[in-house]
């Protein structure tokens, strides 16, 4: 034994009486353990009594014991080497603690070598926990039976109606209108059900509706059709009665249409041209060129004539080339654009142009004629009734004066009148050489040259007058003939009064030019621009009745008209013309016309 | 009259036309050295020398030359043609006097060097008056050449 042991024993009997001081050991089933007790005598210590104690606890005191610890634990108590262990009553094996037993204790037994080993029992222990559980999970097991019966009804009760409306709009989407879906229910479901009545009877009637309007424009497109049918046969009729060749023919110069005309006119049959180039009609020098007017026609098609002012040839099967007139107008249709070609042989006009053109040069070298071999006799005749008035006066009585007089004044008026005749065919054979005139500066011009005849008598206004294109000098002859014309009828008043206006028409200009005078009857109105026309006698107004004459064909060669307004009730004398303002960029189709 | 001394030259085929146009002159005192031929050819013939004039050439400085376009055989417009393409005739004043009032026939003429243009009126007083004015201005007021 260690002296610390003793140490220990010794210590522990300065308290108690005895103290157990070693281990316990098992002989013979029976437990002991030793232990020291004091020996006192009345004085002082008489010595240590060392003894072995068996251990003897009778099985009442330790299951009372046992009782009194409840929740089913147990108690024991070994060395603490571990070598014995005893529940108390008998040695059992070694109790089971530390991490494989967390209801298990152990401690020390102060001042011996002793382990104390309590243990509480599993059973006992969670027993409680396990309830609880147990009563848990039948709570719970209630309460998902109950919830899917919950759901099991409420899904019932909005599935089905969600079905039936879902069947209703598969029929309403293949167009049965009839099925209603009856619902009595006045939640959402219920306005659902009656939403999609409301909206199945709304299709219904649009589809009717629409149903009715298809069936309407149907009728409404068939009877288009029909007049489409009828004007296309009115076409066809047309087409083929029509006096000229017609072709038609599209951008890309193929011909989509000709007419009964087109294959007598060329020698073609029909089959022969549709679907063929046009070229086929022209002569092959013209070829290239015509594609080049067909692709500007085609940029911006208009009615028109082909070729304004020049000569057009077409080529015949025959291979012989014929003179035409072709007008074009454009055809829009869906499929796309085309030309309509309206071609008139002009063979026998050509002729009779060429005979005419004959004419007008016998006629021209006519007038070269009465120009120079008429006027020279009258200038004679003037010129020695001259001579004779002036060296032989005194054998002239005054009845011989008067018929000298006489000579000399017809031929006088005879060398006007060819004057005026030549001047009138000059106005017609003249090339029009068209640029800006101020008319203005030409009325201005005239009135003073005609003061110096007329004199100043007359009160001239004048407006304000434009600058337009025109030939100057054939223009200013309109004006010297109109001007003059108001200076002469007016003359006979006390105060002559001329008034020159011009009046802007958009694309026209009219002119006016009206004097005081006497007037004339409008009933002789057309008479007044023919030649040697005169509504006044000769011993009235002089004159040789060509002027108006004259002005007519320059202001109808400048694309104008002019016309007169007179009542001779009201004393005027209007003379109007206008002339069209001709701008020089579009000035061909005027100029050649 | 000296070929030299000629300072008018006529040439007028209207024998009663040339008479009426001397008797203006005249009257105004300018038909003194008048000369007047009929005849086209003959009138080339004077100017340049040729044919009957062959040798008379020599010193023809005319102050005025009055020409009628219509001529027979060579006209008008030829002569003039003639005298204005030669050099030793072209600074000769021509003056064209015609009946025609043909615009071809003036425009013709001032292309071909005419130096004026005159178109014989009907009437004879107005005839009269323009002879006189073109006489006075070319025999009198004109500076002639050399």
């Amino acid at each position: 034994m260690e002296p610390e042991a003793y140490r220990a024993m010794i210590t522990g009997l300065e308290k108690n009486d005895s103290v157990i001081i070693g281990k316990i050991y098992v002989v013979d089933s029976f437990l002991y353990y030793p232990i020291i007790s004091r020996l006192k005598g009345p004085a002082n210590e008489k010595g240590y009594f060392l003894r072995w104690r068996q251990q003897r606890t009778s099985r009442e005191s330790l299951e009372q014991f046992y009782l009194l610890l409840g929740d089913g634990a147990t108690i024991s108590v070994g060395n603490n080497d571990g070598s014995v262990w005893t529940n108390l009553y008998s040695a059992i094996p070694a109790p089971i603690s530390g991490k494989d037993n967390p209801l298990a204790m152990e401690r020390p037994i102060a001042n011996t070598s002793w382990i104390l080993h309590i243990a509480l029992s599993e059973d006992e222990v969670l027993k409680p926990i396990k309830n609880s559980l147990n009563w848990m999970m039948f709570i719970g097991a209630i309460l998902f039976v109950a919830g899917a019966l919950i759901t099991w009804i409420i899904s019932r009760n909005i599935t089905v109606p969600i079905r039936r409306l879902s069947k209703a709009a598969s029929a309403v989407a293949s167009g049965d209108f009839t099925p209603e879906v009856h619902s009595k229910r006045t939640d959402e479901l219920g306005a659902l059900a009656g939403s999609f009545n409301v909206m199945v009877e709304r299709i219904r009637k649009s589809y009717e509706q629409q149903e009715e309007i298809v069936q309407k424009r149907t009728r409404e497109l068939e009877e288009k059709l029909h007049q489409l049918q009828a004007s296309e046969d009115r076409f066809k009729a047309l087409l083929e009665s029509a006096p000229d060749a017609t072709i038609i023919v599209d951008s890309k110069g193929l011909i989509a249409l000709v007419n009964k005309q087109t294959e007598l006119v060329f020698g073609f049959s029909r089959d022969e041209l549709i679907g063929n180039t046009v070229d086929v009609l022209l002569p092959a020098a013209l070829r290239d060129k015509h594609a080049q007017h067909r692709t500007s026609f085609f940029a911006s098609p208009k009615i028109r004539t082909m070729g304004l002012g020049l000569e057009l040839f077409a080529l015949k099967k025959d291979g012989t080339t014929i003179p035409v007139e072709i007008s074009l107008a454009p055809i829009e249709t869906t499929g796309g654009k085309y030309v309509a070609a309206a071609i008139r042989d002009i063979s026998e006009r050509k002729q009779t142009e060429d005979s005419i053109r004959e004419v007008n040069r016998e006629l021209e070298s006519f007038t070269y004629s009465v120009s120079h071999d008429l006027r020279a006799p009258l200038r004679i005749i003037d010129g020695y009734a001259d001579i004779l008035k002036e060296d032989y006066a005194e054998k002239f009585d005054e009845e011989g004066q008067r018929i000298l007089g006489v000579i000399k004044a017809n031929a006088r008026r005879m060398g006007q009148l060819i004057d005026d005749l030549l001047d009138l065919s000059r106005t017609s054979r003249k090339e029009l050489a068209l640029d800006w005139v101020s008319m203005r500066t030409i009325v201005d011009q005239v009135v003073d040259d005609l003061r110096q005849t007329y004199g100043k008598s007359a009160r001239v206004e004048t407006g304000t007058l434009p600058t337009t294109m025109a030939d100057t000098s054939l223009i200013q002859q309109v004006w010297v003939n109109l001007i003059s014309n108001a200076f002469k009828y007016s003359s006979k008043e006390k105060e002559p009064h001329i008034t020159i206006h011009a009046q802007d028409m958009g694309n026209d200009y009219h002119f006016s030019v009206k004097d005081n005078g006497v007037g004339f009857d409008m009933a002789y109105a057309d008479k007044l621009f023919g030649v040697f026309q005169r509504l006044h006698k000769a011993s009235e107004f002089e004159g040789t009745g060509i002027g108006l004459a004259v002005a007519y064909r320059i202001v109808k060669r400048h694309g104008g008209k002019i016309w007169v307004d007179s009542a001779p009730g009201k004393r005027n004398h209007v003379y109007i013309f206008i002339t069209k303002i001709i701008i020089r960029n579009r000035s061909h189709g005027t100029q050649r016309s | 009259m000296e070929h030299k001394e000629v300072e008018i030259l006529l040439i007028e085929d209207n024998r009663d036309e040339a008479e009426l146009t001397i008797r203006a002159l005249k009257k105004h005192k300018l038909a003194n050295k008048l000369l007047h031929i009929d005849d086209g050819v003959e009138a080339l013939e004077f100017i340049f020398g040729e044919g009957k004039y062959a040798d008379k050439q020599e010193g023809f400085k005319p102050k005025l030359i009055l020409l009628d376009l219509k001529l027979p055989k060579v006209d008008g417009l030829d002569i003039l043609r003639r005298i204005k393409s030669d050099e030793r005739t072209k600074k000769f004043p021509v003056v064209v006097l015609t009946s025609s009032k043909e615009e071809s026939d003036i425009v013709e003429s001032y292309r071909l060097g005419a130096n004026s243009y005159i178109v014989k009126p009907v009437n004879f007083e107005s005839f009269t008056n323009a002879v006189a004015d073109l006489g006075m201005y070319w025999l009198v007021l004109n500076q002639n050449f050399d």
